[in-house]
């Protein structure tokens, strides 16, 4: 099966509903994973991401709709057939088994000669950075080390998709940060399509290729980590991925220009129209600066406001600034001639009509 | 006084004896001082007991009276008498079977209990607890009216046409009858000690076992086995030395099929021959002790190979 752009498809998920009892966990979900490609499942907990995962694995049956690996319908194929490597969030090593019996399972169970598993153990073992791990006992290892277990465990068994629930959930972010480097270089070298759920936006932002935004069941937005921060489709999505001020107004159409009216002051919106049900009007933290009280700039938005608070950060100062109908926060760069304001201090806001987006409700 | 001051008061007294006690605990007397009672429990009822049945056991039996003396008689006899050989292997044999039925069905009702959880596994934790409340002679009788002749289970057979009154099968007064009754009595031990131990079982080692790959058989015998091995094996062990020393139930459901403790029950009651009665008890007793034993061994080897 061939996508748009001739890349294969790995992953097909089509109209798939997942309900317990009256609760619909995950609802008509639809979307397609490229071959090699790392698609994130980013949501709260409750959204129903880690359900998407599970079905794909086969640990939960679809209520409705489909599941395709490779071109081939696995709905109905049992756990045990399906070409998945999974990788848990508490990583479900076997307690009573090495570090290379827990490696060797899969092996076995696809029927490889002794010598071949030994070999196979050595080399995921290798692509991990734990060799000579082999006859460890998992429960001695430290979290990130159970980790690399877990996921050497995954790919050795070579499969078609690899299924991440999570996967650094339980480590410390100084480690986090690491292996997120480390376990999308692996990904990429091997090739290996791969489905990644988490509820951490950072994580979602700097692994994926695409990441697809879920809430109470439903896919909000699927698109490559650049657009779903700076194009969010929905409310949703700019509120939960990264910080974002909503301003409150009045939205309406002037001269074909799309114009917020906050406290008498007009704020170009960066939209084509009002949709019908309206919409959020918000603008980034970073994208807005603080100017000395009196800037004017017809080229760009400007609102006047009073800063309440201020935190120096080191790479950058955040003000609270009161603009009447409610506070943003506006993020500066420390860069040397950046003027400090203090707290009680008139300003100006200024930012990008670009910048100034449209979130349908 | 009100309640919250009943029991901030009860909260403190506990307390102040949990920390006497702890101190107690810890000097050389107090550690003996509080294993005394049980010690003294299991001394005088159990221990002085058994030395008097194997001293009994070794005393010459003759018209009709205990003589002074020592002898090998009594064993020689229970050992040499087909008889006597054929229920001793009979007892084992009911043992081994009631302790494998027990397995397949307790493991199963255990991994239900445990991984269905809520109402589903509260119902079996209950249904497998309840007979335990209700007398063994009472539940014996259940088992009259279900098994005999013309009981509910073979009217039903008759009456669906699978069996005919001619060929009805034998359910009471005889070993099936006696394995259905002990399967019943001991299937809360061998489910117990595996809820027990299957309850810190995470799931998802399942999970990731069919994920690699595994059917269900395999994750049964290369999981779930060796993770539950300490409950399993405690079930087991319960099970098997519990029905070997059964009475009330072989005596009830066996008929004219005896097994040893009711052999030795018959000789001590119906007989004077006291000596004989002991030798068969001590029999019984050694066979419990070389079953635990091997069993501990062969427990322990297991254990270096899966590194339990």
């Amino acid at each position: 099966m061939d996508s748009a752009d001739g890349a294969e498809i790995a992953i097909q998920y089509d109209g798939v509903t997942k309900e317990y009892g009256d609760l619909k966990a995950v609802n008509d979900v639809s979307f397609d994973v490229k071959d090699g490609e790392l698609l994130a499942l980013l949501g709260p907990s409750g959204s129903g991401k880690t359900t998407t995962l599970r079905m794909l694995a086969g640990f939960e049956k679809p209520t409705e709709g489909t599941i395709s690996l490779a071109g081939d319908d696995v709905t109905h194929v049992p756990t045990h057939k399906r070409d998945t490597g999974m990788v848990f969030q508490d990583y479900a090593l076997f307690p009573h088994m090495t570090v290379g019996e827990n490696i060797s399972f899969g092996l076995k169970r696809q029927g490889f000669e002794k010598g071949e598993i030994q070999e196979r153990i050595d080399e995921v073992l290798d692509m991990v950075d734990l060799q000579g791990f082999a006859d460890r006992n998992p429960r001695n290892l430290s979290g990130g080390q159970q980790q690399r277990v877990a996921t050497a465990r995954a790919i050795a068994i070579e499969p078609e998709v690899m299924l991440m629930d999570e996967p650094l959930g339980a480590l410390d972010k100084k480690l986090r940060d690491q292996l997120e480097v480390e376990l999308t270089e692996l990904q990429a070298d091997l090739g290996i399509t791969t489905l990644y759920v988490t509820h951490n936006q950072e994580e979602a932002l700097t692994i994926a290729d695409r990441i697809a935004v879920m809430n109470e069941g439903e896919i909000e937005q699927i698109a490559s980590p650049i657009e779903v921060y700076e194009e969010p489709a929905t409310e949703f999505v700019a509120d939960f991925i990264g910080d974002t001020n909503f301003l409150e107004g009045d939205l309406h159409e002037t001269d074909g220009r799309v114009v917020l009216d906050i406290e008498g002051t007009e704020v170009d919106v960066n939209a084509a129209g009002v949709p019908a049900n309206g919409g959020a009007v918000f603008v980034r933290p970073e994208k807005m600066n603080a100017r000395e009280a009196g800037y004017t700039d017809e080229s760009v938005n400007t609102l006047p406001g009073t800063v309440t608070r201020r935190l120096f950060l080191g790479s950058k100062v955040r003000y609270f600034v009161d603009i009447g109908r409610n506070v943003v926060t506006v993020d500066d760069s420390n860069k040397h001639g950046t003027t400090l304001h203090e707290p009680g201090d008139d300003v100006v806001l200024s930012w990008s009509v670009h910048d100034t987006r449209l979130a349908h409700g | 006084m009100t309640r919250q001051q009943s029991e901030t008061t009860f909260g403190r007294v506990n307390e102040r004896l949990s920390g006497v006690l702890r101190k107690y605990r810890d000097t050389r007397i107090g550690k003996y001082a509080l294993i005394g009672p049980t010690l003294l429990v299991v001394a005088v009822l159990m221990i002085f007991p058994t030395i008097i049945l194997l001293s009994y056991s070794f005393n010459p039996y003759d018209q009709g009276a205990i003589q002074a003396g020592s002898t090998l008689a009594h064993y020689v006899r229970a050992f040499t008498t087909t008889l006597y050989q054929d229920t001793l292997v009979r007892t084992i044999k009911i043992a081994v079977i009631v302790t494998i039925i027990d397995f397949v069905l307790g493991f199963p009702l255990a991994y239900a209990a445990v991984r269905k959880g809520g109402w589903m596994g509260k119902l079996i934790v209950i249904a497998t607890l309840a007979p335990l409340t209700i007398d063994l002679v009472v539940r014996s009788f259940g088992w009259f009216i279900l098994l005999n002749g013309t009981g509910v289970i073979n009217s039903t057979l008759m009456e669906l046409g699978l069996v005919t009154r001619g060929n009805a099968p034998q359910l009471l007064f005889n070993e099936t009858g006696i394995i259905i009754g002990l399967s019943h009595v001991m299937l809360p031990f061998m489910v117990f000690p595996i809820i027990n131990v299957m309850h810190t079982i995470p799931h998802d080692l399942e999970e990731a076992a069919q994920n690699l790959g595994a059917n269900r058989l395999t994750v049964f015998t290369r999981i779930l086995v060796p993770l539950a091995l300490p409950g399993i094996s405690a079930g087991i062990l319960i099970t098997f030395v519990v029905s070997l020393a059964s009475y009330v139930t072989p005596a009830l459901l066996g008929g004219g099929v005896r097994v040893i403790p009711v052999v030795i029950t018959e000789t001590f009651t119906s007989t004077s021959n006291w000596p004989f009665a002991s030798a068969l008890s001590m029999i019984l007793v050694g066979v419990a002790l070389l079953v635990i034993i091997a069993y501990q061994r062969v427990l322990k080897e297991m254990e270096g190979v899966g590194g339990v």
